[in-house]
């Protein structure tokens, strides 16, 4: 093989012969490695005779065996590649569905040579955020195949690796109150080990049983026993943990910390509560509004980052913080029901008002088709960017490019120019506090990983926004998010100073 | 000699005309220089009147030594298999009771052919016809089709000229071929 990404094997399916030619002939003058098909079940058995093989799957919408999300499941579930879908549709709800099912990246046709030279990036970033899980977890296989000779329990790779793919498999599936495991039992040669799906609920549980137990002194076997989750191993446990210790690491805040502590231990406080499952509601509808990009979903879940470390209750949003940014386990984010969302959804919005860190001001709009006006951004966007440092991180820094199919249209508005730098840290910083200690590594990695869905998103550099997990979030219910643009909407215009008090970490009333 | 070409039609009908003519009122230019300006201006006319359109130049792009009639071999395969979608539409369009559903596959996909190889007219006219179809507007449909079906014709005439220009031009390097 030549110098990377020369040669990279793609496996390219369209069952228009045109497209076949012409999207072969682009994918050879970059110099990939290309085996054709024009039909789904083939190129399944080709991929499953040649397992390991490939290295990436370029794949049509809409065929006549087989449909293209279908294939895309069995490829998720068998092989782990990342899949590019393609079509000609632009619909936001067919987009929506790729990202939904797990696509790293949708392509609306005509394919263009520009958009094919960068696949490979792809497959960069998936297996470098399997390697970042491993480390994270801290194994320290580096190979899949080690990974699964090691039945212990500190191994975390396990729980975690791969996860998004599981979540990709999930279907709209509107199961948000169940907690979700999957179980995936995989007899490729990149078989790894059962996956855990660390919803929301599940994460919720999880952090009521460690605060119990206290933080430094919960195990996982007495994790696991408080949560009493059935199929959910010591394991699973044991790794997540790992994870949300190296999370409050991180996030820990100490000036703020035991005011807003305090303010969570009040918990009474609709306001926080409410972001949290606002948090993890928001994104959703918001998701559902628009192709929210994982990274936009990641940053609107971190949304006012608690930092606690200690036992006190744990907010949701830390939750949700600590899912979206550790790495690529929690896919799911499932709405915790959405009780007052009012209130926080004003909070996030008048919050992210407030702080207007001017030089932070992300021109980046989640919503994008949905804007109304250009200056009506989404507030709540604002309240993204958990990393926020107040690093300008201006536009060099994360530019996403959103001509990403994955926004619709070619010429989408919501081109998050300046990626999402800044006005969530806004808040963040204000509620938190300089977090100059971020671990911009790790963002790096997971953003890069998160910007699968963007074309080009390798120029996205930071923006600890959630990983891939997020892509699967389950945009649905377009009909909450349209009342919730309407509640955000309205708490624009009225004034943003309510919020304040709370985010500023006043003794709880 | 001074034309005012009013339709597309006209256009193509004269465009052999012209070339003749050119030919035999000017046989000095019977040349490289003057095939190559017809040939520019050939496509410069099939892109201002918008029967094609930037796509088309991705695929000159992927022409090149190691393929070297890759433009023709595409267009060839296009006019082949969308002769067959075509024909494929026209039966669903008959047939009764119409299958708007799978009327709209037969479209998606004849729609992505043509925009793979820069067909706008035709892209255009599929779009228009899938708003129909899904409106189950059946004489909308019909009526958009046979303009669907004109704009194939007639892009198939013209590009088959451009063609064959081409290859009597022989290996030709980009930059000439491209300028237009």
């Amino acid at each position: 093989m030549t110098e990377f990404p020369a040669g990279l094997r793609v496996l390219l399916v369209d069952d228009d012969p045109t497209c076949l030619k012409i999207l072969d002939r682009m994918l050879r003058k970059c110099l990939y490695d290309v085996t054709t098909c024009s039909r789904a079940a083939v190129a399944l058995s080709i991929l499953r005779e040649k397992k390991g093989w490939f290295d990436l799957v370029l794949s049509d919408v809409y065929m006549p065996d087989m449909d293209g999300f279908k294939l895309l499941e069995h490829i998720g579930l068998e092989m782990d590649l990342p899949v590019i879908m393609m079509s000609a549709d632009d619909h936001k709800d067919v987009v929506m569905k790729g990202v939904t099912h797990g696509a790293c990246d949708y392509i609306i046709k005509p394919v263009r040579m520009e958009s094919l030279k960068n696949i490979w990036q792809h497959v960069v970033r998936k297996k470098r955020n399997e390697l970042k899980e491993l480390e994270n977890s801290g194994s320290v296989e580096e190979d899949d195949k080690h990974k699964r000779s090691l039945d212990d329990g500190d191994n975390a790779s396990s729980g975690c690796v791969g996860n998004w793919k599981n979540a990709k498999r999930k279907k709209e599936g509107k199961d948000e109150e169940e907690e979700e495991m999957v179980e995936e039992h995989d007899d490729s040669s990149n078989s790894k080990k059962p996956r855990v799906v660390w919803s929301v609920d599940l994460h919720q549980q999880f952090v009521t049983a460690v605060n119990q137990l206290g933080v430094d002194k919960a195990v996982p076997k007495k994790i696991l026993e408080l949560m009493n989750v059935a199929g959910l191993t010591r394991e699973n446990v044991a790794s997540h943990l790992q994870k949300y210790r190296l999370y409050l690491r991180r996030v820990s805040v100490p000036q703020h910390h035991s005011r807003f502590d305090a303010h969570f231990a009040s918990a009474q406080e609709v306001t926080y509560n409410s972001i949290g499952s606002v948090s993890g509601y928001d994104f959703q509808a918001l998701a559902a509004s628009t192709q929210l990009l994982p990274q936009n979903i990641a940053a609107l879940h971190s949304g006012p980052r608690s930092a606690t470390n200690t036992g006190m209750g744990v907010s949701a949003i830390d939750q949700i913080g600590f899912l979206s940014s550790a790495g690529s386990c929690y896919p799911r984010v499932s709405s915790k029901g959405a009780t007052p969302q009012t209130g926080s959804v004003k909070a996030l919005s008048n919050s992210s008002n407030l702080k207007g860190m001017d030089n932070h001001v992300p021109n980046f709009d989640i919503i994008g088709e949905h804007r109304e006006n250009k200056t009506q951004d989404w507030k709540l966007q604002n309240v993204n960017l958990p990393y926020q440092s107040g690093q300008n991180l201006g536009h060099g820094q994360s530019t996403i490019d959103c001509r990403s199919s994955l926004m619709g249209n070619q010429d989408s508005t919501s081109t998050a120019k300046n990626g999402f730098n800044g006005n969530a840290g806004t808040v963040t910083k204000n509620i938190i506090s300089t977090r100059s200690d971020i671990d911009m590594e790790k963002r790096e990695c997971i953003v890069q990983h998160k910007t699968n869905l963007v074309e080009n998103c390798n120029r996205v550099n930071y923006d600890g926004i959630t990983d891939l997990s997020y892509q699967d979030i389950l945009f649905e219910d377009n009909i909450i998010t349209n009342e919730l643009m309407n509640v955000v909407r309205k708490q624009q215009q009225e004034g943003i100073g309510q919020v304040d008090n709370e985010f500023n970490f006043n003794p709880p009333v | 000699m001074v034309l005012h070409i009013s339709s597309a039609l006209t256009a193509s009908a004269l465009h052999p005309l012209l070339c003749f003519c050119f030919h035999n009122t000017y046989p000095e230019m019977e040349n490289a220089s003057g095939l190559h300006r017809q040939l520019a201006s050939m496509k410069k006319n099939l892109f201002d009147q918008g029967y094609l359109d930037e796509q088309f130049y991705q695929l000159e792009e992927l022409q090149d030594e190691s393929s070297p009639n890759f433009v023709e071999e595409v267009v060839t395969l296009f006019f082949r298999d969308s002769s067959r979608s075509m024909a494929n539409i026209d039966e669903a369009l008959q047939q009764c009771p119409r299958d708007f559903h799978r009327l709209d596959k037969f479209l998606h996909r004849l729609k992505g052919s043509a925009s793979s190889i820069g067909a706008a007219k035709m892209k255009n006219e599929c779009t228009r016809l899938r708003e129909f179809c899904s409106e189950e507007n059946l004489d909308g449909c019909l009526r958009s089709f046979q303009k669907v079906k004109n704009d194939h014709t007639i892009l198939r005439q013209k590009l088959e000229n451009y063609l064959q220009l081409l290859r009597q031009v022989g290996p030709v390097d980009r930059a000439s071929r491209s300028g237009s």
